[in-house]
């Protein structure tokens, strides 16, 4: 078959990208793929048929290049090329951020100017300085990548990664899956990885950005996209792989979970819902306006459809603005945000869903003081709804639906989200220092694992422990020497061991 | 009674009935259709709605719409399928209400949606009127053998009551239920088709698509299949979320040839749903009758009602052939509100294409949910599932 024999799913318009990654491929063996064109909009990519053929091809040629370019190399070399693709991407002009900005906001529907500022400020996290940390916040000592470092124990230990990952990305946020194939990388893992059909072209940009970089560090990366769960080609990747992570929903991750090897590392990311604590202090006369604005940022970035989004505010009664009043400027900010950066078109089905929601609280506020609708002038662009005692932590609809519940305190904010343990991520907050560790011990115990500033969700600091685990040593597996081995070890010294040395007239020395 | 609430004067009350039954009892696609008399209607019944039905009333007013200022049923502000669920819709006092359907209340059983119906008058003119044209055009009575609980069962059951109807009116004898309360009695279903393959007197089944699945599965088990009589006929209706095993309609119907030997537009689907008083029947049987075999499954909006599609970004009426939620005008619906956004998607045909009469043709897509949202979305009930299973 030659690179004629096209599926065309859609006719084609525009000029065909490629939406893959596959440096392990020569050019005769890529025309020799079967290929399809499928179109996001005006964008129109092109990519393989995948079948279990080409991963097991995929997956010998992905371990060569693993053991002859990753698996030795030191880890500060690896992060010094990703800090330099890094600062590549820092640079407007640069031609890979250029096309990032031109071809996302095309794919995913969010506004231009979101793309832009989101792109810049998550890829921010992944500098130079920040890998570093990010390293040293999952390893004591980051040279365990390499060979063995003393331990606490009195021994040695040496961590090794994967040689082979299958990653299976998020789609959901354009440049998630920058913080996999990163992981994979610092743990000297080639990543096989699997690009998900709402968003399939960011990582695909990203690896090529590391080609020009380093070619041999990009040719233990390979990514295309095949359709979510097909049983045969992910039987073939997981059968070469030695961990696999994913990112979806709770269908997705638990049909995974049922067709992995025993024993296989699985490092799933689900979907989880984050909220904000508004404390007293931060509705002071002089504050409310921007933490309105803030919390406004933190609900409408990617049209809320990140685990790091808020679903809902808690407002502290007691400020000097009430609660009420807060949600007014609230809204106004949502207003605000949208018209400099509208959300994306939903389907059908996504709008119909928000107005469901909006009529349900519209006809309970008929006889209700205590609710309050507020919702963009025309269409479904944005929704607020004021509940005063709402009967539990309702999860959104996302695409900017936001409850804005009053509290008397952080008691009331553990008991409506102690129920959601297991599903909560991120807790946005906003109070006086000197409560902070108070509110971070119960936010805790409900069952969240990262606590930030209002203002500052979207945008989580390198090494967070993503999902409450350390996410590189999710990944490696430890060998140690044992302290008493070494010690022990002395005994076979072999200065001890060889013959006995004696000067000519036979006297011992 | 609550305070507040209107008593009806009952002569512009009954007039106004007695006017739409007799619009209703013209048929459902009469000979010469009366645009200028439906759009009167529809807009003396919302006049009437607004200054009884209150909550109603306080939902236009948001909307900025009263009796004197609309100049078009299309202007008249559909109420969403929460307002059932949220509000007391209903024009007379609740408790003098004849019936009070209820939806199933699948996702949160605390809270199902009502509707009120003062008197059934209008609900079975609208009933009779449907059937016989798409269902039943070729006589007057048939055996309906229904594969549901009789009416006494569930009371509040608008689908129940409408299979009892049906028998009342068009069954002949023979007619029998055949689900007591949630079992299905598949073995008894096989003996009346047996007898009716004896006789050669032909039958029509009627049933939700769930329980077809459910007397086909058995059907198979068994190794039984029947080859009905000419004439035979079968009705479904609804979905099957969270319910058994999900079937296409095509695969549904493909089963219903093969194992009881009905043709495929001798299956007809309707769409009906507890909030309004209509029935829309596919056109299918009557078509074939009058020995029109259409390419194109439709449903068809009877006389007496219209189907709008509109965009639920703009609330702007989607051309026809383009998809959009459901709002139904339905006359019949005269207890609560006439006018009802519903959560299905569908699109109208567009016109000239395809039509036998002048019936408005609308095809059914499904129901506006069910699609994965992009983001982190977590169902709530996914939510409450988990917790319930900590081990998943």
């Amino acid at each position: 078959m030659t690179a004629e024999a096209y599926v065309g799913r859609t006719p084609v318009e525009g000029p065909v990208l490629d939406g893959f990654f596959l440096p392990q491929l020569n050019q005769t063996e890529l025309d020799e793929l079967m290929w399809e064109t499928r179109s996001w909009g005006s964008v129109v990519l092109r990519m393989p048929v995948v079948t279990p053929h080409l991963i097991d091809l995929l997956c010998q040629r992905l371990l060569q290049a693993q053991a002859d370019h990753l698996a030795e190399r030191p880890v500060m070399d690896i992060v010094d090329v990703l800090g330099r693709v890094i600062t590549q991407w820092s640079d407007p002009d640069y031609y890979w951020r250029q096309q990032a900005e031109e071809l996302l906001p095309v794919v995913t529907g969010y506004a231009p100017e979101m793309v832009r500022r989101g792109l810049k400020d998550y890829l921010k996290t992944f500098r130079h300085d920040r890998l570093l940390r990010f390293l040293s916040q999952d390893f004591e000592n980051p040279l365990v990548l390499d060979g063995f470092q003393p331990n606490r124990a009195g021994g040695r230990s040496r961590a090794y990664g994967p040689k082979l990952t299958t990653q299976i990305f998020a789609g959901n946020v354009p440049g998630l899956p920058v913080w996999n194939l990163i992981c994979g990388l610092l743990v000297k893992s080639a990543t096989l990885g699997k690009s998900a059909s709402g968003e399939p072209l960011f990582p695909v940009l990203f690896a090529r950005s590391i080609a020009e970089e380093d070619p041999d560090l990009a040719a233990c990366l390979a990514i295309l996209h095949w359709p979510g769960g097909d049983e045969e080609i992910e039987q073939a990747a997981f059968t070469h792989s030695e961990a696999v992570t994913a990112t979806g929903g709770r269908k997705a991750i638990e049909s995974v979970v049922g067709r992995l090897p025993p024993g296989m590392p699985f490092v799933p990311y689900g979907h989880k819902m984050s909220f904000a604590v508004i404390g007293r202090e931060a509705l002071a006369l002089n504050r409310y306006a921007e933490t309105a604005r803030w919390a406004a940022h933190d609900a409408s970035q990617y049209d809320q459809q990140g685990c790091l989004s808020p679903h809902c505010l808690f407002v502290e009664r007691g400020g000097a603005v009430d609660p009420r009043t807060f949600a007014a400027a609230l809204a106004a900010e949502m207003s605000r945000f949208e018209r400099s950066k509208p959300r994306a078109r939903l389907t059908l089905e996504e709008s119909a869903g928000i107005e469901r929601v909006r009529s349900s609280y519209e006809f309970r506020a008929y006889d209700d003081d205590a609710i309050e609708l507020f919702t963009s002038d025309t269409g479904t662009g944005w929704t607020m709804i004021y509940e005063e005692k709402p009967e539990r932590f309702e999860p959104s609809t996302l695409n900017r639906l936001l409850r804005v519940h009053p509290v008397d305190g952080i008691d009331d904010v553990e008991r409506l989200a102690a129920p959601l343990r297991g599903h909560l991520q991120t807790a946005g907050v906003a109070c006086s220092p000197d409560r902070l560790n108070d509110w971070a011990q119960a936010l805790g115990r409900c069952g969240v694992d990262r606590i930030c500033a209002v203002g500052q969700m979207p945008e989580p600091a390198a090494g967070w422990h993503h999902d409450g685990r350390g996410n590189l040593t999710a990944l490696v597996r430890w060998v140690d020497i044992e302290g008493a081995a070494e010690a022990a070890l002395e005994h076979y010294d072999t200065e001890w061991t060889l013959p006995t040395r004696q000067d000519p007239v036979g006297r011992q020395l | 009674m609550t305070a507040g609430q209107h008593t009806p004067a009952p002569v512009i009350r009954d007039r106004l009935d007695l006017r739409i039954q007799e619009y209703i009892e013209h048929g459902a696609a009469p000979a010469e259709s009366d645009d200028y008399e439906f759009g009167r209607l529809a807009l003396e019944l919302f006049a009437y709605q607004y200054d009884h039905n209150p909550a109603y009333r306080r939902f236009c007013r948001s909307r900025r719409a009263e009796p004197g200022r609309l100049t078009s049923w299309e202007q008249i502000p559909p109420v969403p399928l929460t307002a059932f669920k949220e509000l007391t819709l209903t024009c007379e006092p609740p408790d003098k209400a004849e019936a009070i359907f209820m939806t199933s209340g699948s996702t949160n059983p605390g809270q199902r949606g009502r509707n009120h119906h003062p008197h059934l008058h209008l609900y079975d003119a609208s009933l009779r009127a449907g059937f016989a044209h798409y269902f039943l055009p070729d006589r007057e009575r048939i055996p309906l053998l229904i594969l549901n609980a009789p009416p006494e069962q569930q009371p509040h059951s608008s689908l129940a009551y409408f299979f009892g109807r049906l028998v009342d009116f068009f069954g002949a004898p023979g007619s029998d239920y055949f689900m007591d309360n949630d079992d299905l009695q598949w073995r008894r279903v096989a003996a009346a088709l047996r007898e009716a393959e004896t006789t050669g007197e032909p039958v029509a089944l009627l049933g939700t698509s769930f329980a077809y699945v459910h007397l086909l599965d058995a059907f198979e088990e068994e190794g039984l299949s029947f080859s009905l009589p000419k004439g035979s006929r079968l009705l479904d209706t609804g979905g099957f979320k969270g319910r058994s095993r999900e079937v296409s309609a095509e695969e549904l119907r493909g089963q219903f040839g093969r194992l009881l030997g009905i043709p495929d537009s001798w299956c007809v689907n309707y769409y009906g749903m507890t909030e309004i008083s209509t029935q829309y029947y596919d056109t299918t049987l009557r078509d074939s009758w009058q020995g029109n075999d259409n390419p194109l499954r439709r449903k068809a909006a009877p006389a007496w009602t219209r189907i709008r599609v509109v965009d639920p970004e703009s609330g702007a009426s989607a051309e026809p052939g383009q998809k959009g939620l459901i709002v139904h005008y339905d006359l019949a619906n005269r207890g609560s509100c006439l006018a009802v956004l519903a959560e299905d998607i569908g699109y109208l045909i567009p016109p000239g294409t395809l039509q036998q009469d002048d019936t408005q043709g609308f095809v059914l897509l499904g129901r506006a949910e069910g699609t994965e949202a992009r983001g982190c979305s977590i169902a709530l009930d996914e939510i409450l599932a988990a917790n319930r299973n900590p081990s998943t």
